[in-house]
């Protein structure tokens, strides 16, 4: 099968949207976490 | 044929991870809006509207009377709340102790009713028969092990009053009491964490779809007549009458402030009675709708129908291939080592291979994340031993979940075929 020569570019384009989308996802997880932190768990 | 196999698990987790992101970017614009929005416990109460809450019992004499004295304590104008407890064939005590409470001098002045029943049709019919003595504009259902927060039931009121020509339904949040007690309930707790602040909190953001959960929620009492009450036939009772409001045109909204703590199963026979019962009763309830994704039911029925045909079949199908094939491959890759003139199986050209591996960490990632995501939304919950426990439980209770579903499928198609009845198990409470 020559499926590859557009496969695989899909491949690291659709895997690197999501990465971006991760980290953003990660980074508003912290924010949250530092804020229920700072509000209800008193920094502890 | 490999190949073939291969681009469509690959692509089948493209679509499973975009499912998540997209539900945990809802989720998160979701409890951000909520957390500036404000909120009040008093009030003028002369507008709310009057509540029937059924607690349906089944022997539940461990549990039943502090959860009747919780829905006794509910901060709702006592005038306005009808209370039917429905002791459901049961053979232990748990009529005598609603009885003792009833007889209380504090609650002698509450329209507090206990009612006997030995009929058939289980929580459904239990539930029905409750009905007809309700007289309230809204019903609320808690079931027998709930511990409602003093304020669940205004929060539940307060959103219904928000849209009350579009709100058909409106649930709270479920939380578990005892989720400290072993590996199991700990593992269960994050589920439910996840499920209530990311599944449907995100749902109800991105296309305000909602399910009734089977406890701490309540439903217009006319909409429940128009439905005709509780399917008896159904497993999952509360999903099948999600989808006959979502029909109707009717929303289900989610009232987060309204939490209700509940017992989540303790040992593995009863988590997994439990769960192969909600599985099964999915099944069927997806299988019953499926043909509304061809027809002009409104679009909210479709994305349900989506949503739970995707969750059980479709990327439930997806992992266990592309787990099969990494295994399959990892087995001859050290069977190689000792033998080089063997090969697996699964041969596939260029670097297609290495992408399934980024696809599934991809998965695991945000299996992770999106855990805690909803443990840092909570209170106390995002700690050192969650994170631990969300990192293996991907291996361990993740997994289990799928040997259930694949056990309750097989099932499923055995009652199909052979025309048997599905049972009804009540879950074990635990004292």
């Amino acid at each position: 099968m020559h499926y590859e020569s557009w496969f695989i570019p899909l491949c690291v384009a659709v895997s690197a949207i999501f990465a971006l989308a991760i980290l953003t996802l990660s980074v508003m997880t912290l924010l949250f976490r530092a804020r229920v932190n700072r509000d209800y768990d008193r920094g502890r | 044929m490999s190949d073939i196999l291969l681009l469509l698990s690959i692509i089948s987790i493209w679509l499973a991870v975009f499912e998540a992101i997209l539900i945990m970017a809802g989720a998160t614009r979701f409890i951000y809006k909520e957390r500036r929005r404000p909120w009040s416990i008093t009030g003028d109460t002369s507008a709310y509207p009057t509540v029937t809450v059924l607690v349906p019992a089944h022997n539940e004499e461990l549990v039943i009377a502090a959860t009747a004295e919780n829905v006794l304590k509910l901060n709702y104008p006592a005038e306005k709340v009808q209370f039917i407890v429905i002791a459901d064939n049961c053979s232990d005590a748990t009529a005598e102790k609603l009885c003792e409470l009833k007889s209380r001098p504090d609650y002698a002045q509450r329209d507090f009713t206990v009612l006997e029943r030995t009929g058939t049709g289980g929580k459904s019919g239990a539930l029905n028969d409750a009905f007809e003595l309700a007289r309230g504009e809204w019903v609320c259902i808690y079931d027998a092990d709930a511990a409602p927060e003093k304020n669940a039931l205004l929060f539940l009121v307060q959103t219904a009053l928000e849209n009350p020509q579009r709100y058909g339904a409106v649930f709270g949040r479920n939380k578990a009491r005892n989720r400290g007690q072993n590996f199991l309930s700990r593992c269960v707790n994050l589920e439910l964490v996840t499920a209530q602040r990311i599944y449907h909190a995100g749902l109800w953001q991105l296309f305000k779809v909602g399910t009734i959960p089977g406890t701490n929620f309540m439903i217009k009492a006319e909409l429940l007549r128009e439905i005709g009450g509780w399917d008896t036939d159904a497993i999952t009772e509360d999903t099948a009458i999600s989808f006959e409001i979502l029909r109707r045109g009717q929303l289900i909204a989610l009232a987060s402030r309204a939490e209700a703590y509940q017992q989540e199963p303790e040992s593995l026979d009863v988590y997994a009675k439990q769960r192969r019962r909600w599985a099964k009763g999915n099944f069927d309830v997806v299988l019953g709708n499926l043909h509304h994704l061809f027809d002009r039911t409104n679009w909210r029925v479709k994305i349900q129908v989506i949503y739970y045909a995707a969750s059980y079949f479709w990327f439930m199908a997806a992992i266990l291939i592309s787990d099969f094939i990494f295994i399959v491959n990892l087995v001859y890759r050290v069977i190689h080592w000792f033998r080089p003139e063997v090969y697996s199986p699964f041969q596939f050209s260029g670097d297609v291979y290495v992408y399934l591996v980024v696809a599934w960490g991809l998965m695991y990632y945000l299996y992770v994340l999106q855990i805690n995501l909803a443990l840092a939304t909570d209170i106390g919950q995002s700690n050192t031993r969650n994170f631990i426990l969300s990192c293996i439980s991907y291996f361990t209770y993740a997994q289990l979940f799928i040997l259930i579903s694949i056990r309750a499928l097989g099932e499923m198609i055995v009652d199909r075929v052979t025309g048997r009845k599905a049972k009804w198990y009540k879950t074990q409470r635990f004292g």
